[in-house]
């Protein structure tokens, strides 16, 4: 009974544990994030954040494809959405992005003293922890620490600076990429070993 | 208890299989899956699961849809209007089994 039920939550959250399609996004911003620390330029020199940034974006899109193809291939295909659900996703991620920058844009007038890009990532990723099974804790765990990186300015953090220091430096994009990377494996590990596990009970 | 043991020998024999059982269960989860990973989930032969697939067909409870997905054959599967409701039942009267076998005590 524990098998079917655990399968169930396998069927309905497919998509969410192919965890190796995101990977290259988070490798990306990785990257992106991580490339002026390493080379020891300052955050705000943009060369080799641009030289990364373009190519990065294709070599992350056509790998999440091929990782796509793989799925499909290795494991099969699932419809786990009706199509009405599939368009309220989409309308909810143009939302995101839209109330996203809009935050960005309001704490970059550094007039409020915690970060609104911060708490609409927060809550963003809450979401998505909660619609996708509850089970994928990085989502949760990432979520948090936007939402305390976002308020600790309230509690005079960092001290004689604005939260936007926080999220200028490369720390939190950081932190961000390792946290979901290691999620995503995480995901991708339960999914196929649910698959084995399955195959050798026989059913 | 003997209503528990009707209830029980009542249990229809086309969805309670296992492998139907779980192919069901996952159906019910989604609004199809195809071939591959209905083989990858249940660990069943190609020609096993096939069976099962025709027999739930046949009792009206799935749809198959045979299709190329530019030159791969693919087949998808979906539950029916009938076997989202006979999957549905199938699982409260197992519920309805479990709490009665979990209250019955053994006459001393």
């Amino acid at each position: 009974m524990d098998d079917l039920k655990r399968m169930k939550v396998v069927v309905a959250h497919y998509h969410d544990l192919q965890g190796l399609r995101m990977l290259p996004w988070y490798l990306w911003i990785l990257a992106f994030s991580a490339v002026n620390p390493i080379l020891g330029l300052p955050q705000g020199q943009l060369d080799f954040q641009c030289l990364i940034f373009v190519p990065g974006f294709a070599v992350a899109w056509i790998l999440s494809k091929l990782v796509g193809n793989y799925y499909d291939r290795a494991f099969g295909q699932v419809k786990s959405l009706p199509p009405r659900k599939r368009q309220n996703a989409w309308l909810a991620g143009i939302a995101f992005v839209v109330i996203a920058y809009s935050g960005f844009f309001i704490d970059s007038l550094q007039r409020l003293p915690l970060s609104v890009f911060g708490l609409t990532m927060a809550v963003a990723l809450f979401v998505l922890w909660w619609v996708s099974g509850r089970f994928l804790i990085h989502n949760v765990v990432t979520a948090a620490l936007f939402a305390v990186t976002s308020l600790l300015p309230l509690m005079g953090i960092p001290a004689g600076g604005h939260w936007i220091s926080l999220l200028d430096g490369f720390i939190l994009p950081i932190a961000f990429s390792v946290i979901m990377g290691i999620g995503s494996l995480l995901g991708h590990i339960m999914l196929v070993g649910q698959f084995k596990s399955l195959a050798q009970e026989g059913v | 208890m003997s209503e528990a043991f009707e209830a029980l020998v009542s249990l229809d024999k086309v969805i309670h299989e296992p492998a139907r059982l779980a192919l069901l269960t996952a159906l019910s989860a989604c609004s199809s899956a195809d071939f591959v990973f209905l083989q990858r989930l249940t660990g069943l032969t190609q020609g096993n699961l096939s069976t099962h697939l025709t027999r739930l067909e046949e009792a009206g409870l799935v749809e198959i849809e045979k299709q190329f997905v530019g030159k791969r054959p693919n087949t998808m599967v979906q539950l029916t209007e009938a076997g989202h409701l006979a999957i549905k039942q199938h699982w409260q009267q197992l519920e309805h089994l479990h709490e009665v076998a979990q209250q019955w005590r053994p006459e001393q």
